[in-house]
């Protein structure tokens, strides 16, 4: 026992004072509640005397490991809010920092940008972003995706139709470009816009006129065109597949974002950033995901954070909760007996007939179930909402 | 300012000497840094 005060009374002070110092409590008298309090007031383990300095050891291992853990998180957080920009962008690489410069200089503008950029690469935050800083930031931005729509769709969305223009037009409808008017229109995927509706662009974008489908109304907008694709356009120019001269109208400007694996320096950035508040990662888990190529990008970096804090049954991301094609070490070249499919996707299925199957042999009882499966309630509230497991599954047998 | 918390690796605070020098010398081996404190108050005045 200490003089003066209370061993608990000490860590109440050290936990206000120092919150990033680990303490283990030594309890000599053998007091449950004690140590119940002490863990409860954030104690990182507490230990009955006499017990043997071996393992005392192990647990201030553990406890120095977390501390560092914790510093270097604090330490990323720090950098992560001189990385972020007001465009919600991260990024300290140069690759990004080039990508935020343009946005500044870019936005204000008001001339057509095309952005250009591998799938998940953050094409529509960047739209987004240079709508912000333009003067028309007040004024709507409209999105459309034409790999999205079929041609008839994406006709009537962009120009609209007059009731009665084809069938199923049972009133008029405004096409975006109206919708955007004083704004700005990004169309997503441009290089999929069809032949006769790359006429009808150019169109509006030469003298701002357009006329809604089944019309002989010509009505003026005035709209600031964005436009994206991951193809290489002037190559489709060069296959007659996109129009040469509605290419140089949408691309009098362009910005290109890198590909994930080309600004591994922001990796770390971005993992705590999808993290979240009260999450932390294990640097060998963090060290995969620098390592790992990303053809998906930062959309499926995201998807893998996500993933991984379901699998998780603590707060920190370990190695075991990355999808496998992360966490394979990839210097051995690959072998023709690997079957490709699509991991996380099947993994997903996997964890949702579990979580099933184990409902089911508790007859839907939740607390058990989530027991057997070796995680907490709250857990298995959140696969339930995960998978949409209906009680009606669990049941019917 | 010196701040022995973050100067230091491990702080033991116990009123049985006997108890603080064997941890001392325990995890000195293990590379800690280590600081020793026989009381509460005197952890506290330590680490300011």
């Amino acid at each position: 026992m200490m003089p003066g005060m209370t061993g608990v009374e000490l860590l109440k002070r050290f936990k206000e004072e120092y919150a990033d110092t680990e303490v283990v409590m030594l309890t000599g008298q053998g007091s449950i509640e004690s140590a119940v309090e002490a863990m409860k007031l954030g104690a990182y383990d507490y230990l009955q005397k006499p017990f043997p300095l071996k393992e005392l050891e192990t647990v201030m291992l553990k406890a120095s490991e977390r501390r560092n853990l914790r510093k270097e998180n604090t330490q990323l957080k720090a950098l992560l809010s001189r990385a972020q920009t007001a465009q919600g962008m991260i990024g300290k690489s140069p690759a990004m920092q080039e990508v935020f410069r343009l946005i500044e200089r870019a936005g204000p503008s008001g001339r057509a940008i095309l952005i250009l950029g591998e799938s998940g690469t953050g094409k529509e935050l960047v739209a987004r972003a240079l709508h912000r800083s333009s003067p028309r930031a007040d004024k709507p931005m409209v999105v459309i995706n034409c790999a999205a729509l079929p041609e008839t769709l994406l006709e009537s969305e962009l120009f609209g139709h007059e009731k009665g223009a084809f069938t199923g037009a049972v009133s008029s409808k405004a096409g975006l470009f109206e919708v955007a008017d004083g704004g700005t229109l990004f169309i997503d995927e441009i290089g999929e816009l069809p032949g006769p509706l790359q006429a009808k662009l150019l169109r509006v974008l030469e003298d701002g006129s357009m006329r809604r489908i089944g019309s002989v109304q010509e009505r003026r907008v005035n709209v600031r065109l964005l436009a994206a694709t991951n193809r290489n356009l002037a190559e489709e120019v060069e296959a007659k597949r996109f129009r040469e001269d509605l290419f140089y109208r949408i691309n009098v400007m362009s910005l290109e974002l890198p590909p994930l694996r080309e600004r591994k320096g922001d990796i770390a950035l971005l993992v705590e950033h999808f993290l979240g508040p009260g999450w932390e990662i294990e640097p060998q888990a963090l060290e995969c995901m620098e390592r790992y190529r990303w053809p998906g990008n930062v959309r499926q970096l995201i998807n893998a954070i996500e993933r991984a804090k379901i699998l998780s049954d603590s707060e920190t991301i370990r190695l075991k909760d990355l999808p496998r094609e992360v966490t394979e070490v990839v210097t051995s070249p690959p072998t023709s007996s690997i079957v490709s499919y699509d991991d996380v996707d099947d993994l997903a299925a996997i964890q949702r007939s579990k979580v099933v199957e184990v409902l089911r042999r508790e007859s839907g009882n939740k607390s058990r179930a989530a027991r057997a499966l070796g995680v907490d309630r709250r857990k298995l509230y959140r696969l339930l909402e995960k998978y949409a497991i209906q009680d009606s599954e669990v049941d019917g047998r | 300012m010196t701040n022995v918390a973050s100067a230091v690796d491990l702080l033991v605070v116990d009123d049985d000497p006997e108890f603080r020098e064997t941890l001392r010398a325990r995890f000195s081996r293990q590379g800690f840094e280590v600081a020793l404190a026989s009381s509460g108050d005197e952890a506290l005045a330590s680490s300011t």
